[in-house]
């Protein structure tokens, strides 16, 4: 597997040298990405910021793939794109990785991980809710209409049955849902109104959250003949609050999108439901609240546009135009104010199009910015809200899991240990019939070791992802884990005995730079690992290739998407 | 619909008069002590750096069979009282050692939460944050403590130890992972500490400095708030990898290693205090299990029998060594247990009152706060919430409760914001 200049090269030159089309030019408008750059700059004067120059095509290569397929280039495409002269090519290279399966399940990961931060399964599980998200990227849903799915989802039609997943694994819990639909599709927290006005923030009152709750009040679990839990719906027109600091007066609201309040239809008593609804038989409403919230926050909610907006900006970008990501509101106003709008609307009239917004949020200069700050300029002056610098991003423990499988080439190692523990397992899986059962088994076994990473590097379950930080378990997983000493050392193709079998110090501080960096070594990195390598006896070579590659993969570089 | 006022405590418009008729033995003794210590040495006694040590008896604690006996009653069990340090201040006879150091600590007899949870998770989530999981997730006392007394130490600011088989929780909630407890399990040595066979000893020197020069490098001119972050959860790693001895109470003498015991919870304790000597600034120990829907009694003279005698020393080592004055201790558990026997002798969960210790650091020790009526089945006077409770943890080692933790632009109050720190218990 010594992969040569002349292999390497072959992958950029075989790409397509199509027409680009980096708009979405809508008569007079500027292109969107253009609009961004305008609207990042023109806010440069009120920090004195210098702005970074745009990265180059290495740091271009690495973070383009992390965003958008999860994990880092193999050496050989890493090499490839530098090399390319192709004038086009970062425009072509998101193309093309848009186009894959690993973006369609890099977007489903995120959302995931976004949308139930990491909850343990209750009734539907991750896997059928990662391949309906995934599907729904590969095809380019609309998201307004992935939103309607999960909101107005009761769980009993087969192919949406995933999207009830929202609701189903938080037990259908009416403050669990509040909570969660505000932070999550509005982009506001009103935990903190639940029992009166917001303390702090002015914006959010207490009717806001009780109006939002009418929707999914009356909304339950319901267990059909068959054991598979659903949702019902019993009816509930408006609900009763009674702040904590007047308790002496109660009050009342219907259903409530923040400040819209919402018509309910009347029926006659006794006749509100499709079915008498009892203990076999499903509440189903003629009118459901449901639905109403999934029709209302999908079509017609600007807070919902520019809460998605937001979070792919931040997906992308490393930080939110507003920020913290669901602390909305006037005291915290956005960093660039009329952009967001802009963003929003034109995200909508593009009927909620993420591909192609994530697209050309990448053909930004503000995308395409290094995460250097230019010399002699003070932190100060370009903050993170300015965008005048990259902002980094730590992996999320999916990017480094499959990031470290790439790096060290470690999948024969990886197949393996999975092997093993099939075997410890003795499974009787093994015949030919079950082979099915086999695959599930595999997955499962391999989503055990991508569960280890998440348990060490992800946040716990119920809580929204919170900027990078590092721990000392952390440090000690990447030091000393069983991972770590069975991928690094050479053996089965990995990097390590590829690095061993070149001869030339230079050689392998070019193809080690290439696998873990995404990169090529500077002089100092070449002298560092000649150095390393000549000091080493023969018989410590292998050793001191390992102590290299671990030195690459436990640095900062390696942990961040830079 | 109407809510439940969470923020409207009544525990507010209760007297406090009878927490300070049998605190008065105790806060004598104090201030005679006060005025032997010279001024000097006071302020530098105030300003050395406050630890933590936390007891939690997980499974929920018998409050009958503990702390608040009521022999002889119909709910009392089979068990005596017996006299403890602290004259008319009585404990369960399964803590005969702990009566002897009882005048080191200062009984709660009258905590209570509403709408607990009926899962343990949830009981002792609510307990160790002061707010009703359901809101949550909030940080656990430790993680607060390591942010709050420890951030930026070499040593990890947060250690747990722990029943084995017992994996690390993520317990830090948006103070990260930097705060979150570094398991012990089974008392021995964190994950990964031990290095695999691809590498060897004599060359750790070389790949930690490989290491560090590519993060040099890749440091210069980049923001530092990510960058400084993992260089230090590395040079921590070092340290401890270097430093294994830490965590081994084989060091600890002999002699000390008879007087703790030999079990399970003897060791983890002489753990606890030769990590707290060493300088790690919170930790916490946790003693299984005390779940005991059937046999009771037995459960309790098992569970007890284990827990008295280490607990006691350890005390006394600490006051011995002049380290209560900067460690607050405390002795948890997520509820009480039904004063109702159960037909198999079980008591079932019993959120409505239990009863809690603490001891050291800025607590008025050698007294009784709160009580229940005569056999047991609700709070007499003084209530005390959880939520109050976490408060008064806060303050006892010297910093606000009422202040934020600043997340990410956010501020979130430190402690419940409609709850007050317990000021009958706090010097």
């Amino acid at each position: 597997m010594r992969p040569t200049i002349a292999v390497l090269a072959i992958f950029f030159a075989l790409l397509p040298s199509s027409v680009i089309q980096a708009e979405d030019v809508t008569s007079d408008e500027l292109p969107l990405h253009r609009l961004i750059d305008e609207h990042i700059e023109a806010r440069f004067p009120s920090w004195n910021a210098v702005p970074a120059s745009l990265c180059s095509d290495a740091e271009f290569v690495r973070r383009v793939y992390l965003d958008l397929t999860g994990t880092i280039p193999s050496a050989r495409v890493a090499y490839s794109f530098i090399a390319s002269e192709h004038l086009e090519k970062r425009t072509t290279l998101v193309d093309e990785l848009q186009s894959t399966e690993q973006y369609a399940r890099r977007m489903a990961t995120y959302f995931d991980v976004a949308l139930m931060e990491r909850r343990p399964d209750k009734y539907v599980t991750s896997k059928d809710w990662r391949s309906y998200l995934a599907d729904s990227f590969m095809s380019n849903k609309p998201f307004n209409q992935i939103a309607a799915e999960i909101l107005g989802a009761d769980g009993v039609d087969e192919s949406l049955r995933p999207a009830a997943k929202f609701y189903l694994d938080r037990d259908v819990d009416k403050d669990t849902l509040v909570r969660d639909i505000g932070r999550l599709f509005l982009g506001v927290d009103l935990q903190c109104a639940q029992c009166h006005d917001h303390p702090d923030i002015d914006d959010y009152l207490h009717q806001h959250y009780h109006g939002l709750s009418v929707f999914v009040a009356g909304s339950k679990t319901f267990k059909q003949p068959d054991g598979t839990m659903v949702l019902q719906e019993m009816i509930t027109r408006e609900v009763e609050f009674t702040s904590v600091f007047s308790p002496d007066t109660t009050q009342k609201t219907g259903p409530r999108l923040i400040d819209a309040l919402l018509e309910v239809p009347e029926f006659t008593a006794g006749e509100e439901y499709l079915e008498t609804p009892s203990r076999t038989v499903r509440a189903i409403p003629k009118f459901s609240l449901r639905e109403l919230l999934a029709d209302k926050v999908s079509h017609e909610s600007p807070e919902f546009s520019r809460n998605v907006v937001n979070r792919l900006w931040a997906m992308m970008m490393g930080r939110g135009l507003v920020h913290p990501l669901d602390m909305h509101h006037s005291s915290n106003p956005p960093s660039h104010p009329d952009l967001l709008d802009r963003l929003s609307k034109r995200f909508a009239e593009s009927q909620f199009d993420t591909k192609k917004f994530i697209r050309l949020l990448t053909l930004s200069d503000a995308y395409q910015r290094s995460s250097l700050i230019p010399e002699g300029v003070a932190p100060a002056n370009v903050p993170p809200e300015s965008f005048a610098v990259a902002n980094m991003k730590g992996l999320s423990p999916e990017q480094l899991f499959d990031s470290l499988l790439t790096a060290t080439d470690a999948d024969r190692i990886l197949a393996q240990q999975i092997d093993e523990a099939l075997t410890e397992q003795t499974l009787d899986a093994a015949e030919p019939e079950e082979s099915d059962k086999l695959i599930t088994v595999r997955e499962e076994l391999r989503a055990a070791h991508v569960a280890e990473f998440v348990s060490l590097f992800g946040t716990p379950p119920g809580q929204s992802e919170s900027e990078f930080s590092a721990s000392l378990p952390q440090a000690l997983f990447f030091a000393n884990s069983e991972t770590i000493s069975a991928w690094l050392p050479p053996r089965l193709g990995n990097l390590s005995e590829r690095l061993v079998s070149l001869v030339e110090p230079d050689a392998v501080a070019h193809e080690l730079y290439l696998s873990v960096l995404s990169r090529l070594p500077v002089e100092e990195e070449l002298a560092i690992v000649r150095e390393q390598l000549q000091a080493a006896p023969a018989e410590q070579r292998r050793t001191a290739i390992t102590e290299l590659v671990w030195s690459l993969l436990a640095s900062a570089e390696f942990r961040l998407n830079h | 619909m109407t809510i439940e006022p969470s923020c409207n405590s009544n525990a507010h418009l209760v007297s406090r008069r009878s927490m300070l008729g049998n605190l008065l033995a105790g806060a004598a003794g104090v201030g005679a002590v006060g005025q032997l210590v010279h001024p000097a040495v006071a302020r530098e006694l105030e300003s050395k750096q406050k630890q933590v040590l936390i007891f939690l008896l997980n499974g929920g604690l018998s409050q009958f069979e503990s702390f608040d006996p009521k022999p002889n009653t119909d709910t009392g069990g089979p068990f005596r009282a017996i006299q403890t340090a602290v004259p008319g201040t009585h404990f369960c006879e399964l803590l005969p050692y702990t009566a002897t150091v009882a005048n080191k600590l200062a009984v709660v007899r009258s905590m209570f939460a509403e709408k607990v949870p009926g899962s343990h998770g949830g009981a002792r989530e609510y307990v160790v944050t002061g707010r009703p999981p359901q809101q949550g997730p909030y940080p656990w006392m430790g993680p607060v403590y390591s942010k709050l007394l420890a951030d930026g130490g070499d040593l990890p600011g947060n250690i747990h130890i722990t029943p084995s088989r017992w994996g690390p929780r993520q317990d830090a909630a948006f103070l990260g992972p930097r705060h979150a407890s570094l398991v012990l399990s089974g008392g021995r040595v964190p994950l990964n500490v031990e290095r695999p066979d691809a590498f060897k000893e004599s060359s750790d020197d070389a790949r930690y400095r490989l290491r560090q020069l590519a993060d040099t490098k890749f440091s210069q001119r980049r923001r530092t708030a990510h960058t400084e972050a993992y260089q230090s959860s590395f040079d921590q790693a070092v340290k401890l990898i270097r430093q294994k001895t830490l965590f081994d109470v084989t060091k600890e003498s002999v002699q000390d290693q008879d007087r703790y015991g030999s079990h399970d919870f003897g060791r983890h304790c002489l753990l606890a205090r030769r990590l707290l000597e060493q300088g790690v600034t919170c930790v916490k120990v946790t003693h299984n299990n005390y779940d005991s829907h059937m046999e009771n009694f037995n459960f309790h003279l098992e569970q007890l029998g284990e827990f008295d005698k280490p607990f006691a020393t350890l005390m006394q080592d600490l006051d011995d060594r002049g380290m209560l004055d900067n460690t607050l201790v405390m002795l948890i558990t997520e509820f009480g247990r039904t004063p109702t026997i159960q037909p198999d002798n079980g008591r079932d969960h019993w959120p409505p009152n239990w009863s809690v210790v603490l001891g050291g650091c800025g607590i008025q020790v050698g007294g009784v706060l709160g009580a229940t009526n005569a056999n047991g089945t609700e709070i007499a006077d003084r209530p005390v919430h959880v939520g109050e409770m976490f408060h008064t943890y806060i303050r006892a080692v010297g910093l606000d409760p009422t202040a934020t933790h600043s997340v990410g632009g956010n501020k979130v109050p430190i402690g419940a914001p409609e709850r007050s720190a317990v000021t009958e218990l706090l010097t």
